[in-house]
């Protein structure tokens, strides 16, 4: 579902598809964004996955299956018995969700996308998100770090418009693979809000692809969910007819 | 035989034989592949105030089966069946449970349009609570602390929905008597959605009885606009009915039939750090009915008087939890009914709530707090599980 780059201002869910390698330091940082951004859009993306929720009382798990077609069309369906048959459509910049009990549509816009996804720490707006993020951000290239033992550009993310859901990111991005090992995100005031952390990932044709994200709000305690990808298949054939609102309420 | 004797080797029958069926069904739906079931356990404990009494307790559950098939991308079938075991407090301890077959319906893609037939929900026009839309059902809402959704009646049906675009369709129904199949007496009509832009207009149309125990036909109509303007989510909609009788007064039964309903839904935005409280608030409007509060009102009946309203407030402190803040008014006596709930998604599929609500009014107003019932709490556990 997520291998889709994320709103403006949205989570770096899907700044992770990343191929090719340079030498540390011969890039300016919008350059590696750049870089990044081209590497990581397949034509196509079905999948399956899971999100694991936990706080202190346990881990609650959202099971899903996914289908998005370049950046603006995608359709999520949950699996799991609780939340059996409800499903995300975004076309463009409109979100409609489904819920099989009341047959009923409901379209989310502004502030509601940054509501989270079954009490998850990802929302509306990080799972679906669109655009570059060289379109809302500029972007500082602070100097190298290692992450878990690869060496990462660090990057400064400030955005340039206030309606950014997150002003402030920095984002470590693999100097060899050009995938994002690591993402912070803060307040306007600088407080830190969320950090996601991209553990595994797994060779699809050509791609690098992340398979396992963990997204930690910092604003609650022992709170953090763990994206997972069981099966992916990228740049496959993908009826238009799948995003559409007799798809959604079939 | 006596009748009566008759009548209930009759119903013994027809028991047994929907025993039968019913087992049959979960034997091969237990078989099949491709299947998800799901099931939902709920326990509540319920208190009420009474005038008589101090309060009134009362223990009870509902359990509900859900199976749905999902091998096929172009055929879904679903069947739906609950139990609701529980009792309004002070009821008879006797009392049966009510068996229901909530969902029974195939659902398939043929060329050019999508059929459905069975017993299910077509959620026509627009609004979580007041919904002059929605003239399938033709249902009145009724309030209750801590309920999901406000307007699920469903009845048997056949569909046909054809596409036209990504965001467009018409919708073509017909719902017939189970028995005796008859097309004089069958509800049939049609409605239309499209996309203007930011707008979606819809429209709908439905021939129908004119009440349960007539034989007498109306017309049935309705227009639904539905847009977003500074960051609210807002609906109107307009629906009448008009009886298919000749010489019929058509302006004074649609005058008194005029239901206007809207609504708007916003988003507090508290920040990053505190999250975003959801606030809606719907209307319903009935210029035709009563603006004064001489004439006594039927306890808790919404089409008595001329406007009522529902304000709703949702929030989410954690990610597990949801507290909510709900009501409805009637301005026209000054009365209503005031409800807070929270609930608690403890461990997966785990949903512990707490629902409480209080009438305020008097006597022969809407809501009324000398009636019984008047102060009322829910705890309530919720259990789903199943297979994917």
């Amino acid at each position: 579902m997520q291998t889709r780059r994320c709103a403006r201002g949205g989570t770096l869910l899907s700044l992770l598809l990343l191929t090719g390698a340079v030498s540390l330091g011969a890039l300016t940082g919008a350059e590696v964004i750049e870089r990044m951004e081209r590497n990581e859009r397949h034509a196509s993306v079905h999948s399956t996955g899971s999100l694991q929720i936990s706080d202190r009382f346990g881990t609650r798990t959202k099971t899903f299956i996914s289908t998005a077609v370049g950046d603006d069309r995608s359709l999520l369906e949950f699996t799991n018995p609780e939340e059996a048959g409800q499903k995300i459509l975004r076309l463009d910049d409109e979100i409609y969700l489904y819920f099989p009990e009341a047959e009923e549509v409901i379209h989310l816009q502004g502030a509601a996308l940054r509501e989270n996804v079954l009490g998850s720490d990802f929302s509306y707006e990080d799972m679906t998100g669109e655009g570059s993020l060289l379109d809302d951000y500029e972007v500082e290239l602070e100097g190298s770090e290692p992450i878990d033992g690869h060496d990462c550009y660090r990057l400064r993310l400030t955005a340039t418009r206030r309606d950014v859901v997150y002003p402030t990111q920095v984002v470590w991005i693999d100097a060899e693979h050009f995938v994002t090992r690591r993402v912070e995100q803060f307040s306007r005031r600088g407080r830190p809000l969320k950090q996601m952390v991209i553990s595994d990932y797994r060779e699809v044709g050509d791609k690098l692809v992340p398979v396992r994200l963990e997204m930690s709000d910092l604003m609650k305690k022992n709170s953090r969910t763990v994206f997972l990808i069981d099966t992916m298949a990228v740049d496959i054939a993908v009826d238009e007819s799948l995003f559409s609102l007799e798809e959604l309420t079939f | 035989m006596s009748p009566r004797r008759g009548g209930r080797t009759f119903a013994h029958g027809a028991r047994t034989l929907a025993t039968a069926l019913l087992l049959g069904l979960l034997a091969a739906a237990a078989a099949a592949a491709d299947l998800r079931t799901t099931v939902t356990v709920e326990a509540l404990l319920t208190g009420l105030s009474d005038p008589h009494r101090a309060l009134l307790l009362g223990a009870g559950g509902s359990a509900r089966l859900d199976l749905t098939a999902t091998g096929n991308r172009d055929v879904r079938g679903r069947l739906s069946l609950s139990a609701d075991l529980r009792r309004e407090a002070g009821e008879d301890a006797g009392a049966a449970p009510v068996v229901d077959v909530e969902r029974a319906f195939l659902r398939a893609r043929l060329p050019g349009f999508r059929l459905t037939a069975g017993k299910t929900r077509l959620a026509w026009g627009r609004g979580r609570f007041f919904n002059a839309g929605d003239i399938l059902f033709g249902q009145e809402p009724a309030f209750a602390a801590g309920a999901g959704e406000f307007l699920t009646a469903s009845d048997w049906l056949v569909a046909a929905y054809v596409p036209l675009g990504r965001l467009s369709f018409l919708e073509l129904v017909a719902l017939p008597p189970l028995a005796p199949l008859s097309s004089e007496h069958t509800d049939a009509g049609g409605r239309a959605l499209v996309r203007l832009g930011e707008l979606t207009l819809e429209g709908g149309y439905l021939y129908a009885a004119a009440g349960a125990a007539t034989r007498e036909r109306e017309h049935r109509g309705y227009l639904s606009l539905k847009g977003a303007l500074a960051g609210v989510d807002w609906h109107l909609s307009g629906g009448t009915a008009l009886p298919a009788v000749r010489g019929a007064d058509l302006r004074r039964a649609a005058e008194r039939r005029l239901l206007l309903t809207g609504g708007g839904l916003g988003f507090l935005d508290l920040g990053p750090e505190a999250g975003v409280v959801t606030v809606l608030l719907e209307a319903g409007v009935r210029p035709g009915r009563a603006w004064d509060a001489i004439i006594p009102a039927p306890a808790a009946a919404l089409d008595h008087y001329g406007v009522y309203l529902f304000p709703e407030l949702g929030y989410r402190p954690a990610d597990a939890w949801n507290l909510s803040l709900s009501g409805v008014l009637s301005p026209v006596d000054g009365s209503g009914v005031a409800a807070a709930g929270a609930s608690w998604n403890i461990l997966q599929g785990l949903t512990l709530g707490l629902y409480t609500a209080v009438m305020f009014g008097e006597r022969e107003d809407t809501f009324a707090w000398e009636r019984p019932g008047a102060v009322a709490a829910t705890l309530l556990a919720r259990y789903v599980f199943g297979s994917s």
